[in-house]
């Protein structure tokens, strides 16, 4: 070749690499927080934290400090951001489950549109697919529910076990699945059976159950006095004007599906729960005012075929209330069938279960910190596939039988 | 190192300068029948007595002993009405009392106590000199770096030093200092090998200083009216949060913002005054940088984490002799800055403890001041602040608004 095809030999393979570049590009610039949380596919993250700050996380894990780290998932690496233990019950030293706060070290930190990152451990539930299958459920039925999907972990290159990343419910969240995110939002907390009786005029008492997530610097009066009127709205309204009085503090309809959700799935421990309502946000709109339950881990989901569908609703002042009211009790009898219709349609919570079962098998067992063996956790996949299959039936011949009727 | 071991240090040093001294002191002295005086009586200069009473009292063994006995005190009142009661804005700031004194011409020392619980002991030293351009102090001293953080805090031009000054110069180690002149006073120098103790407000995470070596060194030339000087310190520096609290006064503003530190600790300090008539002007810059190795979330070295800052201040006497003067008045003006970021910035900043590239945060203040000097012991200064903060990344959740503070100092000092 003659030395003025010289300019074209360097000039193609440029253009060919530039190309490349660009593909490359647009495909990490194509990554959204729907990517992150497809749930047809096993992610994987890779944390880089320092060797001692790993070790003091995991040895002070009911602690909530926070941990510098880098996360990288997909190629793209997030830098600073903040790591801590969470959880309550599921705390763990060995296998700790993790809060990733993207916005800690940053007022402008985010990742993919989101602040946060909730990387549960897995470690109460020995069939691991329990909280991904219920959250995909719930969204399918329509109930504003965080998005997952699994990960393997590995912690500065070591396989530090499965895990499920599962969007934090925040303002972000509120926004993605509310359409608000100036509202109120406050985290339940779990102190004893409280089943949702009016108590009293003091705020205190409402401040210590629930925890703001938003909006944390409102004056207490503002943050809580509505709560407070719902929960009295809900105990002291005379049963003829129940409906109206609440309805207009709290989303009913959006309540009802909720509940009716969670019976098909057979939680045991959410808003209508055999020790006071638990597992649960609540979100208060910051134009209409009104307040809407947003479901939170569904570890317990999923455990027994033939749980009664009415368990823990005589304790409980509004769905016992709500169930009094006609025209509540047919709507939430609708939610209820409809429920069973979208699990069965196709199989699909069986098939749910079962998919999600074969994404994370070989995962799974190769985890070397859960603390359960693989047979128990094949015997508890079991369990979960089977009651996918057998729940729906039990629940639409209890609605047919406490319900009538459809 | 616990405050008994500490105590005992500074004894030996202090007995050993004495022990090499002594033998040249006594040398120099004269008989006992040259230093006969009236006990009990004040003289006249130049006369041989047991008590003086010049600014502060003083015992004079001929001219061979002269011990000073100090006592100093200070009161600063915030002049704010949103600063509370008239008597929570009083607070009493340095309270002391020591002695100082030269032995047989050759041995100078020192001993200050503060009332205090932290660091009670203040200057603890002996000086030998062994020739104008060489002299040994050994015991517990301030480093030699920054002109305004070796000045006394009883002679300051502001009530309070700047901010960069308090926050980078080291203050009292115990070690030993070669120091001396040239002709004039010329050329001065000092070098230093220190001994560094616990810092008394922990930031350390993992081991404290306790026995990192620290040196320091300190040129300074003075041509006619001006002075110029260099300074720079090195020591290594156990791995710990550098806490920068503290450093943005009561504000607390950076108390949470801490970053590993673990390597080497340098300083660099250049300064300049110059004086002319009845104005002098002075000035510093300073800069810490310290090394992170080994702190990166991968374990691997960070950038530097860098400390800088300076001030630059004029002083006009008003009332009173240009030079030394016992009754005065001074207006000065003072602007003052001090900032720290990293050294590398490609990245997006951060407040990550581990970060490599810093968000960078920088405190600015005016400082308008006026000193009345009333007599020989005491002087009343007021100050107004103005201080404001400047997040270039704005990445914080929020910075104090500028504000202006204002305060009076009674100073008693004898």
């Amino acid at each position: 070749m003659s030395d003025r095809h010289a300019p074209s030999r360097v000039i193609r393979p440029a253009c060919l690499l530039a190309f490349l570049l660009l593909l490359r590009a647009g495909s990490v610039g194509a990554q959204t927080a729907s990517t992150l949380f497809d749930d047809s596919v096993l992610h994987t993250l890779q944390i880089a934290i320092h060797s001692r700050d790993w070790d003091r996380l995991r040895s002070t894990y009911l602690e909530n400090d926070y941990y510098p780290a880098d996360l990288t998932w997909n190629g793209i690496r997030v830098t600073n951001v903040g790591v801590r233990s969470r959880g309550r019950v599921s705390r763990s030293g060995v296998k700790p489950g993790l809060q990733i706060d993207f916005a800690h070290y940053s007022t402008r930190g985010q990742f993919l549109g989101l602040q946060g990152l909730v990387l549960d451990n897995l470690l109460q539930d020995k069939s691991m697919i329990r909280e991904r299958v219920a959250m995909a459920f719930l969204r399918r039925f329509g109930v504003p529910a965080s998005r997952e999907a699994f990960a393997t972990v590995f912690v500065n290159g070591q396989y530090a076990g499965l895990y499920a990343m599962v969007e934090e419910v925040d303002s972000m969240f509120a926004q993605r699945a509310l359409g608000d995110a100036n509202g109120a939002l406050f985290e339940y907390r779990w102190l004893r059976p409280y089943y949702g009786e009016y108590l009293g005029d003091d705020l205190d008492l409402y401040r210590q159950l629930f925890e703001p997530r938003a909006r944390e610097y409102g004056s207490v009066f503002d943050l809580y006095d509505p709560i407070r009127e719902l929960l009295r709205a809900i105990n002291d309204t005379p049963a003829e004007s129940f409906r109206d009085a609440v309805w207009m503090r709290l989303d009913l309809a959006a309540l009802l599906r909720l509940v009716a959700a969670d019976v098909l799935l057979g939680e045991a421990d959410g808003i209508v729960s055999f020790a006071g309502m638990n597992n649960f946000y609540l979100h208060r709109h910051s134009t209409t005012q009104r307040h809407q339950f947003l479901p939170w881990d569904k570890d317990y989901a999923l455990f027994q075929w033939n749980y009664p569908i009415m368990d823990g609703t005589s304790e409980h002042p509004l769905i016992r209330r709500a169930l009094e009211d006609p025209e509540l009790r047919t709507l939430y009898a609708g939610f209820l069938v409809e429920a069973v219709e979208s699990a069965t349609a196709a199989d699909w919570l069986e098939q749910e279960a079962q998919r999600a079962y074969e994404q994370i098998r070989e995962a799974a067992l190769a985890d070397p910190v859960k603390p359960y063996t693989n047979q128990e956790f094949e015997a508890e996949v079991a369990v979960v596939v089977d009651l996918a299959r057998r729940r729906p039936a039990f629940v639409r011949s209890e609605v047919q039988r406490l319900f009538g009727g459809r | 190192m616990n405050s008994s071991n500490r105590a005992r240090n500074i004894a030996c040093a202090v007995a050993f300068i004495v022990t090499l001294a002594v033998p040249a002191g006594v040398l120099a002295q004269t008989t006992s029948e040259e230093q006969t005086t009236s006990k009990g009586t004040s003289t006249q200069d130049g006369e041989a007595g047991v008590f003086r009473m010049g600014n502060s009292p003083s015992l004079r063994l001929g001219n061979q002993v002269r011990i000073d006995l100090h006592a100093r005190v200070q009161a600063d009142v915030s002049l704010q009405e949103e600063s509370g009661a008239a008597r929570d804005r009083l607070a009493l700031g340095n309270r002391r009392i020591g002695v100082d004194g030269v032995l047989f011409k050759r041995v100078e020392f020192q001993i200050e106590r503060e009332f205090s619980d932290v660091e009670p002991w203040r200057d603890v030293f002996a000086d030998v000199r062994v020739h104008r351009a060489l002299g040994i102090r050994a015991g517990h001293f301030k480093v030699p770096f920054s002109m305004e953080r070796t000045t006394s805090a009883f002679d300051l031009d502001f009530i309070a030093r700047a901010a960069s000054v308090t926050d980078i110069s080291p203050g009292r180690e115990t070690g030993i200092m070669l120091h001396g002149r040239g002709p004039r006073r010329f050329f001065e120098y000092e070098f230093g090998v220190f001994r560094l103790a616990e810092p008394p407000l922990p930031p350390s995470v993992e081991s404290g200083t306790d026995g990192a070596m620290l040196t320091a060194a300190r040129f300074t030339f003075t041509p006619g009216n001006a002075s110029i000087g260099i300074a720079f310190t090195g020591s290594r520096l156990p791995e710990s949060l550098h806490g920068l609290s503290g450093y943005f006064d009561d504000d607390g503003l950076l108390s949470s913002e801490d970053f590993y530190v673990n390597g080497r600790r340098r300083r660099l300090g250049v300064e300049g005054r110059w004086t002319a008539g009845r104005l002098s002007i002075k000035g510093e810059l300073l800069r810490q940088a310290d090394s992170r190795e080994g702190e990166s979330v991968s374990n691997s070295d960070l950038s530097d984490l860098i400390v800088d800052g300076g001030y630059v201040s004029g002083v006009w006497r008003v009332v009173g002799s240009p030079r030394r003067s016992r009754r005065a008045v001074d207006v000065a003006v003072r602007f003052e800055r001090l900032g720290f970021h990293s050294a590398a910035q490609s990245d997006a900043p951060s407040l990550g403890p581990r970060a490599d590239h810093i968000a960078p945060l920088r405190q600015d203040a005016w400082t308008f001041g006026g000193t009345w000097l009333v007599n020989r012991w005491v002087k009343v200064q007021v100050n107004a602040i103005r201080q404001s903060f400047v997040d270039e990344t704005g990445i914080r959740p929020e910075i104090p608004q500028a504000r202006w503070r204002s305060l009076m100092r009674l100073q008693f000092a004898m």
